[in-house]
């Protein structure tokens, strides 16, 4: 633990001095990507995913509003997986889908991550 | 419709992370033994500590936080988390009923003014950039959040300088403010006349007065007193016109789409109701832990005082030999009940006093809360107690991660968390001292904390969203 302490510190001191993180940077102009790739969820089997919006590391409403982005851009019936290692987008997601023209298929948590899978209705 | 949430949840000890939770838990207990073992009156700073750790599981639990409640509800138009507040609201304040009639409520009422509007639009604005509240950036600590740490380190010294303002912020404060400072008859090492904050105080705060509904409605009678006054007029009927607010303003009309609705009873109404609510379970959950909690604090607090005869924990730290970093009057910080910045901004004078800065010249250190020692402050403990709390439960449910902050993300948390700092010295609390805990104790100023709060919260929405929209404008969505 005291060594990631450490090892974060350091990453954060990094950043602090560099001011830009071209990982982050460059991370942050391919967050919403087309996909072709399916994925086996409980309950509704192979599912095709047609695109995927990556916010590892991002605080809210930035994964919302990108997620409502990529819905207002896909086709209808698209599946969107949003990434994300926030557990309050992981909660909000779902109440988000029921105000919004969109349906909640499930999340799935990945080592460090969830894969939340929301599907355009109309 | 489904709507599936498939999250592994492998038992406590398939994953190191259960481990570490239980070490957690068996180090906060030996050490609280052994604080025990040296002497039985640190019970009182211990009852702060597990509470504390109550608090923190329940937060992270829930992932209860006012930001998001405010955030979630302006930049996306999701009411969950406002909902889950306002049910725990409600059923804190019935706790609170309780506690009141059993006659160890430690509540004191805040004065009303404009400072309560003001302290909570600052506090609501900054909010929104640093992504959490007081209570939110202390859980998401516990989760390895380094952004809220940072978020927690600028609320801290923001207040204590702020209320450490020096000479050069006089001027800012009107001039009856200084008159009526020194007619207070203040000791002469306070220096009352001398920076804004002490001149706010004395000057401005202590000419209003405050009080809580029970004490308007006086029939005598305690029990319509408190549960008509403070529960029923304060908390619970305002929760319910909110609840319909939110009803009508943001999820009826995706209940009517889901259900493909064309004509709506009272009983559909109803049900659409009922299912908002329902999509806070977690949050609702926490809320009812979070006030039970609450209110058995106060009791085990109130009890305690009575049985060592005391009025504040400054007493019985003279009893037990420790009397440095005590105010003029002998007392440290010792709401006893769930709160949140005082004693944050307590450890940034305790900080700064250490490089050599004299912080004890000032009403708020030196005549009202001290500067203890971080080990021996009770509240503060209560505040580390949130942060390991979260950590255990997050460590068990495998939802702990070291987060480090991007330079954006460590510049919102540090600007926004000195407005929150700033706020909530201004508005006499946080979201958690100056809504939570005033509303559910009959202190109307808690709405009026609210309104500023959620006025700074939609202008920090706004504002965030021209950033983002700053952000994200050369950003080609490859789709």
């Amino acid at each position: 633990m005291l060594g990631k302490i450490i090892k974060g510190t350091t990453m954060f001191l990094g950043n602090l001095f560099h001011w830009k993180d071209e990982d982050t940077t460059a991370h942050r102009h391919h967050s919403v990507t087309r996909v072709n790739e399916s994925v086996e969820l409980p309950g509704h089997g192979l599912v095709q995913i047609g695109c995927r919006v990556e916010c590892e590391s991002e605080g809210c409403p930035r994964p919302q509003l990108l997620t409502l982005k990529a819905l207002n851009e896909v086709d209808r019936g698209v599946v969107v997986e949003v990434v994300t290692d926030n557990l309050s987008v992981v909660e909000t997601m779902p109440s988000m889908m029921d105000i919004y023209e969109g349906v909640h298929l499930g999340t799935l948590q990945v080592k460090d991550n969830w894969c939340i899978y929301v599907r355009r209705e109309i | 419709m489904a709507t599936d949430t498939i999250m592994t949840k492998p038992g406590l000890l398939a994953h190191a992370g259960g481990y570490k939770a239980m070490a957690l838990v068996a180090l906060v207990t030996i050490l609280s033994l052994g604080l025990l073992a040296n002497d039985t009156r640190w019970i009182y700073l211990l009852v702060y500590l597990w509470f504390g750790v109550a608090y923190g599981v329940f937060l992270q639990y829930g992932r209860f936080c006012m930001a998001s409640a405010v955030r979630d509800l302006f930049a996306i138009k999701v009411p969950r988390m406002a909902v889950g507040v306002m049910i725990a609201t409600a059923l804190f304040s019935v706790t609170a009923g309780l506690v009141t009639i059993s006659g160890y409520s430690v509540f004191h009422p805040h004065p009303l003014g404009w400072h309560i509007i003001a302290g909570g639009l600052i506090f609501g604005f900054g909010m929104i950039f640093t992504g959490g509240c007081a209570s939110g950036s202390l859980y998401k600590t516990g989760e390895g959040n380094m952004g809220s740490m940072l978020v927690l380190l600028s609320i801290s010294f923001s207040m204590a300088l702020f209320a450490d303002l020096g000479s050069w912020s006089n001027n800012l404060a009107p001039a009856s403010w200084a008159t009526s400072a020194l007619e207070k008859g203040m000791p002469e090492s306070l220096t009352v006349t001398d920076g804004w904050f002490d001149l706010f105080t004395a000057g401005y705060v202590w000419n209003q007065s405050g009080g809580t509904v029970a004490d308007m409605v006086g029939t005598g009678n305690i029990w319509v007193d408190v549960f008509v006054g403070n529960v029923l007029l304060t908390a619970i009927l305002p929760i319910l016109v909110i609840l319909v607010i939110l009803y009508m303003t943001t999820y009826r009309k995706g209940y009517i789409r889901r259900n493909k609705l064309e004509t709506l009873g009272f009983g559909d109404e109803m049900r659409g109701i009922w299912g908002m609510i329902t999509t806070s379970k977690n949050t609702a959950i926490a809320g009812l832990g979070l006030g039970v909690f609450a209110g058995l604090q106060m009791w085990a607090t109130g009890a305690l005082r009575e049985h060592y005869e005391i009025f504040n924990f400054g007493e019985l730290l003279i009893k037990m030999g420790y009397t440095e970093g005590l105010s003029i009057q002998e007392t440290v910080f010792d709401p006893g009940y769930w709160y949140i910045t005082t004693q944050e901004a307590q450890l940034g004078g305790w900080v700064m006093s250490l490089f050599g800065r004299d912080v004890t010249d000032n009403i708020f250190f030196g005549l009202q809360n001290g500067i203890p020692n971080p080990l021996i402050n009770a509240p503060l403990l209560m505040s580390v107690g949130i942060i390991v709390g979260a950590s255990i439960l997050a460590l068990s449910r495998r939802e702990f991660k070291w987060k480090v902050p991007n330079m954006e993300t460590a510049t919102f948390a540090i600007v926004g968390g000195a407005l929150m700092g700033i706020g909530a010295r201004l508005g006499m609390g946080c979201n958690v001292g100056a809504f939570f805990a005033a509303v559910t104790n009959g202190d109307l100023t808690g709405w009026i904390f609210l309104a500023g709060m959620l006025i700074g919260g939609l202008l920090g929405v706004k504002a965030f969203n021209m950033w983002l929209n700053r952000k994200t404008a050369g950003d080609e969505f490859d789709i």
